[in-house]
């Protein structure tokens, strides 16, 4: 119901990044006449003057007291504002107390100590690229950002790591894992997940099959993706890629979340791999193992789509093969000398 | 189309009853927003003020008359807030004490919490305004410090411009002028829900909450899914590394709402009964919860005639042709149908130019299949004209809460066959505490499983004597649980009796505008 009271997309939710890297590279250098410069610049002219005048004896030393209580008042009522309008106070109370002690002098101080402080340092340009990066207005090279990652603790945790399977949790899991796994499906599919999300689309659980429902929504486009490519290279992928991607086409059909053009389309790719398969020697096994559900779990659930399909061949063909395997032997027969050979 | 929203509206009068709403009436047309406009409109002697959350101004136009009972007509916008930035700012005092209560609330909610937040923000609000507070060195100390306490291992950057588009809606309904009513009623949790709960705190009357869908349950599943929330933390494929990220935050802000506006309701009326689970699991009081259907008008429905045995056996899908619907696995069951019933017809009845592509896909899949003669778009229409030629109604939704499709059908003695979506098991099936239980009104399938949607609706068009038991079942339940006096009635029971109900003490002072 709610529309877009979420920001649409990242650049929305963070409209600043650019400005704030153009400004990081243009930090304030304090000028020798900033605010408390011409401050502590009068306090050394008015009090160096009224030495001079003092030393002429034209004034009394008490007149000269005055007036440079008149100066430090002045300075401290300074201070006083400063601090009430939520600035730094610390330049303003040390020309405040460098010239109380210490007349021109201590105001001369504070302002060499003030043009010290301005130069600019040998590590802005540091400050500046930093800025720059953590604003993501530059491009960060991999290796850096893995020892950032690293640096502030952002890695996976091994220690969290889980053992089971999307499917298991899917079975069994509380809601919060199942509602995480899905959105991991989401954003990292796999067709290895296939089976998980399935069951979370038969999940007595009405939230689980909402979630699961607009999953699907999303991975279709990709499993239809993956047919079109595979549909592509069908006839120049060679060696083992055609076992792998013979697997892949069957693991989409059987996902049951192909239109049915393409999950026709994605049937006859596999066939004419397998077609294809048959007229070369299998060197990996573990590449054949793919067609062929990797757990009892998985099986059931790919078999149980398969009848579901009234894909009865399809389904002899995976019981076959998972027997074969089982065995941990099988042979390819040459139709054309009839002859066969045992690979394992 | 409606009118521009007159001005005169704009100024607040009192009303009995305000309803607040987020980001739907009357901008967006069809559900929810239908259901407001029939709510206003069958209350005519209670009078209404309107308060619309949205995410800015907008130039839409609304697409819903407001109806003569409607007094006053607001908008809160949620991402328009804070005033231009302020750097040299004295800290004012009770910073600290406004920080750890915003920090409470929004990681844990409960109407305490929202108090406490109001309170202080009210004192803060006596030295400078919430909009200037909230570009101010004065929030930077107060994201720092969320930070630190919160989620010091995901991106600070990140954090920053997250927070300030949850809490920058937050202030906005914090800031915002209630206008005067007897009752507060929200359509949802969320930002509507902190408004009505903070109306309740303010002003003492009693909020209610109707919800349609589950809003914190989109918006999880919304958040679990998108890519624009980085994620900054590499959780790998964990599913309880303890690490908070922005995810997180998102997550637990909405469900931090949801059981503020849970605790301040009086009464948390959803459609039906699947969706007390959720509201129980989000910690709603038991207590408080009750069911009011939506409800039709029987009497134009239960007059069409019911197509006849020898008719073309024909089956439709009633909806806009949208990818929520899954109009894609209707076709593929039209396809496997043709198998059993060679000469089905397969209507979908509903516009199809709502989302132009995917129109395009469903067209080419009908044309991939061959399905030329069996599968017919008629785009929008009046379905009374088409009822009495329909033998079985499907849905094939991946999402719904009480489709009135199934109501309206079944009023029409049509047998449904429909995904187990929503409220749709209840409405053919029966509720568990349906006494005496009258039987199904069709069949529940699985979700993107057009083979047994297939068989499902196969078994009906092949049995006349099933699908007229079927139809004649479907109806009777609606006539008892699902008609628009009943929903009629019992909204105005439930007004009645807020309206008359005493005030309580406010426990935040009011805001001053």
């Amino acid at each position: 119901m709610a529309v877009a009271v979420l920001p649409a997309n990242r650049s929305a939710s963070m409209p600043y990044a650019k400005d704030n890297a153009q400004t990081s590279s243009s930090v304030a250098v304090r000028g020798a006449f900033s605010d408390h410069g011409l401050a502590a610049l009068a306090a050394l002219v008015i009090e160096a003057a009224m030495l001079v005048i003092i030393t002429t004896g034209r004034i009394n030393p008490m007149m000269f007291l005055g007036a440079h209580a008149i100066v430090v008042i002045l300075l401290g009522v300074r201070a006083v504002t400063v601090g009430h309008r939520g600035g730094n106070t610390l330049s303003p109370m040390l020309t405040l107390i460098a010239v109380a002690a210490t007349g021109p002098i201590g105001a001369a101080g504070t302002l060499l100590l003030m043009q010290l402080a301005s130069r600019p340092r040998q590590d802005q340009a540091l400050l500046s690229a930093w800025y720059e990066r953590i604003a993501l207005s530059i491009d960060v090279d991999d290796v850096t950002l893995l020892c950032d990652a690293v640096a502030t603790g952002r890695t996976p945790d091994l220690a969290t790591v889980t053992d089971r399977s999307f499917a298991t949790v899917m079975q069994s899991g509380n809601l919060a894992d199942r509602q995480t796994a899905l959105g991991i499906i989401a954003r990292k599919f796999h067709p290895d997940y296939l089976p998980a999300l399935l069951l979370a689309l038969k999940s007595p659980e009405p939230i689980i099959r909402v979630q699961a429902a607009a999953v699907a929504t999303r991975i279709r486009p990709l499993l239809r993706a993956r047919v079109d490519k595979a549909a592509t290279s069908a006839e120049s992928v060679t060696g083992d890629s055609i076992a792998t991607l013979a697997a892949d086409m069957k693991m989409c059909a059987a996902s049951g979340l192909l239109d049915e053009s393409d999950r026709l389309r994605a049937d006859v790719v596999e066939k004419l791999l397998l077609k294809r398969a048959a007229a070369t020697t299998v060197t990996d096994t573990a590449a054949w193992r793919r067609f062929v559900p990797s757990s009892p779990l998985q099986r059931d659930v790919s078999e149980g789509q398969l009848l579901s399909l009234g894909q009865f061949k399809a389904l002899r063909v995976s019981r076959r093969l998972t027997r074969l395997l089982g065995h941990g032997l099988y042979s390819i027969r040459r139709p054309e000398t009839g002859s066969s050979r045992r690979l394992l | 189309m409606a009118r521009p929203i007159a001005q005169k509206l704009q100024r607040v009068a009192a009303a009995d009853v305000c309803i607040i709403v987020e980001g739907c009436y009357p901008y967006i047309p069809g559900g929810v927003s239908a259901w407001i406009d029939w709510l206003i409109k069958s209350q005519p002697g209670t009078s209404f003020s309107i308060v619309a959350l949205w995410p800015r101004p907008t130039d839409q136009p609304p697409r819903y008359q407001l109806p003569t009972n409607v007094v006053s007509f607001q908008h809160v916008y949620l991402q328009n807030f804070g005033a231009s930035p302020v750097t040299r700012l004295r800290v004012p005092p009770g910073t600290d004490d406004f920080a750890e209560a915003l920090a409470a609330f929004s990681m844990h909610g409960g109407s305490a919490s929202l108090a406490q937040v109001a309170i202080q923000l009210q004192a803060l609000r006596r030295v400078l305004p919430a909009s200037v507070l909230f570009n101010s060195p004065v929030a930077w100390d107060i994201v720092r410090r969320m930070y630190a306490q919160r989620m010091p291992y995901s991106s600070f950057l990140h954090f920053f411009w997250a927070w300030r588009a949850l809490l920058g809606g937050l202030f906005a309904t914090l800031e915002f002028p209630l206008p005067p009513a007897r009752v507060y009623h929200t359509i949802s949790t969320g930002y509507a829900g902190i408004l009505a709960a903070r109306a309740a705190l303010e002003t003492g009357r009693p909020a209610v909450l109707t919800e349609h869908g589950i809003y914190t349950n989109e918006r999880r599943i919304e958040l679990l899914m998108a890519d624009w929330v980085a994620d900054t933390v590499d959780k790998g494929h964990a599913l309880d590394d303890p690490r908070l990220d922005l995810r997180d935050m998102w997550i637990n802000a909405f469900e931090a709402y949801a059981r503020t506006c849970y605790d301040a309701c009086t009464d948390i009326v959803t459609l039906y009964d699947d969706n007390q689970r959720a509201q129980r699991m989000l910690g709603a009081n038991p207590a408080k919860l009750s069911v009011i259907a939506n409800g039709i008008d029987l009497a134009r429905f239960s007059n069409v005639a019911t197509a006849a045995n020898d008719l073309r056996p024909t089956m439709a899908l009633i909806g806009r042709v949208v990818p929520i619907k899954d109009v894609k696995s209707f076709i593929a069951a039209a396809h496997y149908l043709k198998a059993t019933v060679p000469n089905v017809r397969a209507l979908i009845l509903g516009p199809t130019d709502e989302d132009p592509e995917y129109f395009a896909e469903c067209t080419t899949l009908v044309h991939d299949l061959g399905l030329e003669e069996t599968v017919e778009f008629t785009g929008t229409v009046n379905i009374l004209d088409y009822m009495s030629q329909i033998h079985v109604c499907v849905l094939t939704s991946l999402s719904e809460s009480q489709p009135l499709v199934i109501l309206e059908a079944g009023a029409a003695r049509i047998p449904f066959v429909a995904t187990n979506v929503g409220s749709c098991r209840e409405i053919i099936e029966g509720r568990s505490d349906e006494w005496p239980p009258l039987g199904p009104g069709g069949i529940i399938t699985d979700l993107v499983a057009p083979q047994q949607i297939s068989n499902a609706v196969g078994q009906l068009l092949l049995d006349p004597v099933k699908r007229r038991t079927y139809g004649e079942t479907l109806q009777k339940r609606v006539a008892e649980s699902y008609t628009s006096a009943q929903a009629v009635a019992s909204y105005s029971k439930l007004y009645s009796r807020l309206i008359a109900a005493p005030s309580a003490a406010p426990i935040v002072p009011p805001t001053e505008g």
